[in-house]
């Protein structure tokens, strides 16, 4: 059936003129650093309630650990969910019947300057809990992720496709949930999280003493 | 026959509607894309390159689907075709009961709104729950989205909290949500109500046997469903349920994941006014069992004309709508189709065939504002105006107003008979509002004073 219907939009577009595909577009310059690019981006979609900055500048590891403790100070760790971006140790390995959380902790795999956004793969479904079924997402990542614009992601995964590398789910989280279907008011949040938080780092991020030194909110 | 001329006239005459509209596309949707689009040096640049591929995609459709086919079922999705609307919804329902499915979470889907897919599930037992706020809301009303991407945008707050209660939603009406309440205290409340669907749906959500989505973008290299959104009811819709279909018109092809660098940086801007969407899903190895429908239902008819073809590039972001003056009088329902404003207006008489259709081209001031604003450059105003030249030809309009045309070009070509049967200015302009054609064309326009003296006059007078 396929195959046949595919066939006969051959026979259609055969008789159409071909059009070229065209040379990528050029973006224009990311001027600024990144990272100061990167925060007033995410500032800027804050929700209309929130009084906490949407990014947190530390220098590394040790700090990190010690804002996500801060961060989440009042919060019992059963309310806590993490999505575990350290290589070969699944923290979601058990099949749980999905809940709300009040704060779901993840790491990213790049941090776009020009829009603010944090790039997520999720390697399982449960994965995706952390940034979905929670109140506050907070994200931690390094300087070292940043890309300019959305044009540096794409790009950069379309490369991918041909080593067969592409992550099964990626998600580009730009700021909060949020509906503005009523009258066209903002509100923050819909179906997904309220506040989304980044503890960006200037060092890259050891994940293994990350997690020793934030046990308590495991 | 539905006549969109009757049909508008009561919405026109709804000055509560218009404003309603007006505050919700000229006052905040496109304020916030215009916005965004002076600080964009690269806008016009995107639309074309835009505009190419979805060209070169449509002209190259064969490769890119079967390229699509291949690589989205060596990711591990069952891809299927449907002719038509039915067919989809038929195969829709069989793979719900082939999997026991009881409750389906719904990713708000214009696709889904065209073959009506909520009445098919219904029909076979199975409940299905729309999860954006907006389509939440159509569907406890009852009634069709009036907007792509705004679906209850010409509903008030107040009506909004009356459905509710009216739903057990919400217990009590809020105060403060007229019109001529406190913005804060309105702002609370638009809050109040959203959370309340919030916490009325999060059961249904976690509690789906299936989720149905449409898709943004279908990338040919990679096999990927690009979903945008704002709310994350579509990720919740597809990543949480254990099977996942996605109807996907044969539209939404696009090459190469690169280019939804492109296309990501028009859609937001163009349909809300944002910069970004909240959320961009790439499913590429989906988790949950996924089936992708390749939807047909008029697309390969309308490939193959090679006038219009271009249609088939629209990414559904809805700025043709919220420019359009006649689209921000009757709304989205004052055309009777899923597909409303400029672009419906020309899509829809490709896609449906029943006859009244045909009214929609006419439906347009031909200003062109939907031409100008259109993220992929569609040449609307041409195509509206190409389908009144195809309807005309076929004999779709009244003799009589052939007639008048024929005979006003005439006398616009030949200046001295012209002269010598014009009847004075007032006479013409009475008689404008009695003569058969001239009648119906005033009956839904107003014709502005005419002046005393013709301008040939005036102009002898004061300058020969």
């Amino acid at each position: 059936m396929l195959d046949r219907k595919i066939e006969d939009i051959a026979r259609i577009v055969g008789s159409m003129t071909p059009a070229a595909y065209p040379d990528p577009a050029a973006f224009p310059a990311v001027n600024g650093d990144l990272a100061d690019v990167f925060e007033a981006a995410l500032n800027a979609l804050c929700g209309p309630d929130d009084d906490q900055p949407a990014v947190v500048r530390v220098t590394d590891t040790t700090e990190a650990i010690k804002t996500l403790v801060e961060l989440c100070a009042d919060v019992p760790p059963t309310e806590i969910i993490w999505q575990d971006t350290s290589p070969g140790e699944s923290r979601d390995a058990e099949p749980v019947l999905p809940r709300d959380h009040a704060i779901g902790i993840t790491g990213a795999v790049a941090l776009i300057a020009a829009t603010g956004s944090v790039v997520l793969e999720l390697p399982s479904a449960l994965a995706g809990r952390a940034s979905l079924l929670v109140d506050r997402h907070i994200v931690i990542a390094s300087r070292d992720q940043l890309l300019p614009d959305l044009a540096a992601l794409y790009h950069g995964l379309s490369q991918r496709v041909e080593t067969g590398d592409c992550p099964p789910i990626q998600v580009c989280i730009t700021g909060c949930s949020r509906t503005a279907d009523i009258e066209k008011m903002l509100v923050v949040p819909a179906h997904g999280p309220r506040q989304v938080q980044v503890i960006l780092s200037d060092e890259p991020i050891d994940w293994a003493v990350l997690h020793r030194g934030a046990a308590s909110l495991h | 026959m539905w006549s969109f001329e009757q049909d508008s006239r009561e919405r026109v005459a709804d000055t509560g509607l218009a404003d309603k509209l007006h505050k919700a596309t000229v006052e905040t949707s496109l304020k916030k894309t215009n916005a965004l689009i002076a600080k964009m040096p690269h806008w016009q640049q995107l639309r074309e390159r835009a505009r190419q591929v979805k060209l070169h995609t449509l002209t190259h459709l064969d490769r890119y689907l079967r390229q699509f086919v291949q690589a989205a079922e060596a990711n591990g999705a069952t891809v299927a075709w449907a002719d038509t609307g039915a067919d989809a919804c038929r195969q829709v329902v069989d793979i719900a009961q082939s999997s026991n499915v009881k409750r389906v979470a719904k990713a708000k889907s214009m696709t889904g709104e065209e073959i009506e897919v909520n009445r098919a599930l219904q029909r076979a037992g199975i409940e299905p729950v729309e999860t954006d706020l907006g389509e939440m809301i159509c569907q406890l009303a009852g009634e069709p989205p009036s907007h792509v991407t705004a679906p209850i945008i010409q509903w008030s707050m107040e009506e909004v909290a009356r459905l509710f209660k009216s739903r057990g939603i919400i217990d009590e009406i809020p105060n403060g949500i007229d019109g001529r309440a406190d913005p804060a205290v309105r702002a609370l409340n638009a809050a109040r109500l959203t959370d309340a669907a919030r916490r009325a749906l999060r059961e249904k959500f976690l509690t789906a046997d299936m989720g149905i989505s449409g898709a943004n973008f279908a990338v040919a290299e990679s096999g990927t469903l690009v979903l945008v959104e704002n709310e994350a009811n579509i990720r919740l819709s597809t990543m949480l349920p254990p099977v996942h279909v996605a109807v996907v018109g044969i539209d939404k092809l696009i090459p190469k994941l690169a280019d939804l660098a492109t296309f990501l940086s028009l859609l937001p801007v163009a349909a809300t006014g944002q910069q970004q969407s909240g959320y961009v899903s790439l499913i590429h190895r989906p988790y949950a069992k996924l089936h992708i429908i390749l939807l047909d239902n008029g697309r390969m008819r309308l490939l193959a004309d090679a006038q219009h073809h271009d249609l088939l590039s629209c990414i559904r972001c809805g700025a043709c709508m919220n420019v359009c003056p006649v689209y921000r009088h009757v709304s989205g329902h004052g055309y009777h189709s899923i597909y409303p404003g400029p672009i419906g207006a020309v899509l829809t008489p490709h896609l449906r065939a029943e006859e009244h259709y045909k009214q929609l081209p006419f439906a347009s001031s031909l200003c062109g504002a939907c031409a100008e604003i259109c993220p992929v450059m569609i040449p609307l105003d041409e195509r509206l105006l190409q389908w009144r030249d195809r309807i005309v030809k076929a004999g779709g309009r009244p003799r009589s107003e052939a007639a008048a045309f024929a005979a006003w070009a005439y006398l616009m070509q030949h200046p001295r008979l012209y002269r010598a049967v014009r009847p004075p200015a007032g006479l013409a302009h009475a008689a404008a509002g009695m003569l058969g054609p001239g009648g119906r064309w005033k009956a839904t326009r107003e014709l502005p004073p005419l002046a005393a003296e013709t301008f040939a006059d005036w102009w002898k007078k004061n300058h020969a």
